[in-house]
């Protein structure tokens, strides 16, 4: 049985602009599962929901299989660490920490071991005694953490824990927030808008937009084959080629896009000849060489190099097909003397498999 | 200009900004004070103000003090009297401001940020009109044929009590102390609530605290210092107070601050007026000095706070 179940969960606002539309969704326990999507997606409104500060208007929520709507906040085995971390300025770090122990009741002999322990997990034990001004973003998140785990829910919610750390900082904290989730046990369910960190961090994902799920799935699946053109768009980078559907053949689909000809894309889909479609193919996945030699299941392009943006460890290419129509392929950076492989207005070709790419049907 | 001649200027002007303000408090506050310790000391002048501090003769000059009128206010029960009662008015009219103000703060705190303005305009709006007239408005409203007592000894006497009188009474000063000073607890309580992180509630209630939890264990600790402010702010007003108990009190209602006004205006007695005005002023610096350090001690004080 799932931990959380979500039926057809609808929530408008006052102005009739609907927050979350019809949204089901549901949670193994022990995943770390994660809600991806932009800013004004229904994320966030979703995890106020499940937490218990909003109640959908519609559908309903239920934790290891019992309603939650009318629960109020305090008697949901849910906690939350959230995006400002929220911790009492008045409270040190341990009382911080203890809080749900206290509320809870639990006895002060083991509220005071228990309190150590979630301490320690998140390597703060000699920190018990400082006030949250007294501490760093990254410590002062992680006590966050150990305050929202230490009386051990159902369920942690996590509202863009790291948005306010920086990078390195960042990735610390996703390989740390990985490494306690596998140490506990208990189910995560975390809110980004941050691609890079749903990837990471998650075992499912859900990509939402407009208050509805376009996706849900691990991030490979989701990254490699993305259902819609939100999904392919949103998450990395991707070539999104326009044209419609011409002969197919089985699990092979040729697309004909204007200026580029038939292109060939792996499909299980047997979609009507002349309907619309998009071929997405990431940067990654495109070759770019001078000369590459016609092969069968590849599709093969000429053009210019438009422009090039050098990463470090990468550099992107953009190559102009026909008039306008750009192509971007991306190259590792292999040379450490940071020269470049083509320069502006180089003649080159590139290719990728029928099965690199995948078929969007709009 | 050189670097070290503009620098010269800087700590020049900067002395200046400092200095004009320092000068005004002392000619302004410290030195009134002072002359009115002085006057502690001396005797009353026959019709009012004080005799000289000394007077001189063919033997040289002499210094003319007493201690008299601090043996006089030490020794006379009335006077330990009408201060205990202050005291206990003052207090009173605390603890009742607090209790109105903390509701009505939080109202407008958590009130729509449209009209949260307007609120707080409405908290000050008394100020707009002048004080002894709204104290006045108060006697009327609790005179004997008011539409307010009426209704309340018509009340009463279903209940088989009454009636009563409130005008001139005790009741009728700590009503007129209240409502005076509401505002000045109000505002910095409200001024406190205002930067409490709403998420710190969220945070109380998801880790499994109910409302009243939350207000006890977060909301309540971190408004102390503006708790502390207000009961400063009305507190020490209100035990100095004296046309509030002057219209509305009557004779039995007196506090310090008309025993202060009887010694200059009625009694012509400067010292001894002086005596007590410094045994108040002496017993407020300490209740303020006790009331913010306890505050500093209790959660969320201000040794906590930022």
């Amino acid at each position: 049985m799932s931990l959380l179940e979500m039926r057809h969960i609808t929530r408008r606002f006052d102005d009739d602009t609907v927050a979350v539309d019809d949204l089901s969704l549901s949670i193994q326990p022990g995943e770390f599962f994660t809600l991806l999507g932009p800013s004004g997606c229904g994320k966030t409104t979703l995890l106020r929901m499940i937490a218990g500060f909003d109640d959908p208007d519609a559908g309903s929520l239920l934790l290891d299989g019992e309603e939650l709507a009318g629960v109020p906040p305090e008697q949901r085995p849910v906690h939350t660490v959230f995006q400002s971390y929220a911790l009492f300025p008045h409270m040190s770090v341990a009382e911080n920490v203890a809080f749900p122990l206290r509320m809870a009741s639990v006895r002060r002999a083991e509220r005071e071991q228990r309190t150590r322990e979630a301490l320690e997990q998140v390597r703060l034990a000699d920190f018990a005694h400082r006030r949250p001004d007294q501490l760093s973003g990254g410590q002062r998140q992680r006590v966050a953490v150990a305050r929202a785990l230490v009386n051990r829910p159902r369920l942690l919610l996590l509202d863009e824990p790291l948005a306010a750390l920086d990078l390195k900082m960042r990735e610390q904290m996703q390989i740390e927030l990985i490494s306690l989730q596998m140490e506990v046990g208990i189910t995560f369910v975390y809110v980004t808008h941050d691609q890079g960190e749903a990837l990471a961090l998650s075992d499912r994902l859900a990509v939402m937009n407009n208050g509805r799920v376009e996706q849900v799935g691990d991030p490979s699946d989701v990254y490699e084959f993305p259902d819609t053109r939100f999904v392919a768009d949103f998450i990395g980078t991707c070539n999104l080629l326009d044209g419609s559907v011409g002969q197919s053949e089985t699990g092979l689909v040729y697309l004909d896009v204007p200026g580029l000809g038939p292109l060939g894309v792996a499909s299980d889909a047997s979609p009507r000849t002349g309907a619309p479609g998009t071929l997405a193919v990431r940067p990654e996945k495109v070759r770019i060489d001078a000369r590459i030699e016609p092969a069968t299941h590849e599709n093969r392009l000429e053009g210019t190099v438009h422009d090039q943006l050098y990463l470090g460890d990468v550099t992107v290419y953009r190559i102009e097909i026909t008039d306008g129509q750009l192509v971007e392929a991306m190259l590792p950076n292999t040379s450490a003397r940071g020269e470049r492989f083509f320069d502006f207005g180089d003649q080159v070709q590139l290719a990728w498999r029928h099965d690199a790419g995948r078929l969007l049907a709009d | 200009m050189t670097r070290a001649g503009s620098l010269q200027t800087e700590a020049v002007k900067r002395r200046l900004l400092v200095g004009l303000p320092t000068l005004v408090l002392l000619v302004l506050f410290a030195a009134p004070t002072l002359i009115m310790v002085l006057a502690t000391f001396q005797f009353p002048d026959d019709f009012g103000g004080l005799a000289p501090a000394w007077y001189s003769d063919s033997d040289g000059v002499h210094l003319d003090l007493t201690l008299e009128n601090y043996e006089r206010f030490a020794g006379e029960a009335i006077y330990l009297k009408i201060f205990w009662r202050s005291l206990v008015y003052a207090t009173l009219t605390t603890l009742f401001c607090a209790a109105l103000a903390y509701p009505l703060a939080m109202f407008i705190t958590r009130a729509p940020s449209r009209i949260r303005d307007l609120l707080v305009l409405l908290v000050i709006l008394p100020f707009w009109s002048n004080f002894l007239i709204r104290v006045y408005a108060w006697m009327s409203i609790l005179g004997p044929r008011s539409l307010f007592t009426e209704g309340l000894n018509g009340l009463l006497g279903w209940f088989g009590l009454g009636p009563v009188t409130l005008l001139f009474t005790p009741f009728a000063v700590i009503v007129g102390l209240v409502y005076v000073h509401l505002p000045f607890m109000v505002l910095p309580l409200y001024a406190n609530l205002c930067r409490h992180d709403p998420a710190w509630l969220d945070a109380a209630r998801d880790l499994g605290a109910s409302p009243w939890k939350t207000f006890v264990g977060v909301t309540l600790p971190m408004s102390v210092p503006g708790l502390v402010a207000g009961s400063l702010l009305v507190f020490i007003p209100a035990l100095g107070a004296f046309a509030v108990p002057d219209i509305l009190g009557g004779a039995q209602g007196a506090m310090i601050g008309n025993l202060i006004s009887d010694q200059f205006l009625s009694a012509r007695d400067w010292p001894f007026g002086s005596t007590i005005a410094v045994a108040l002023t002496l017993f407020v610096v300490f209740i303020a000095w006790l009331m913010t350090a306890v505050a500093r001690r209790l959660p969320g004080g201000a040794a906590h706070a930022r």
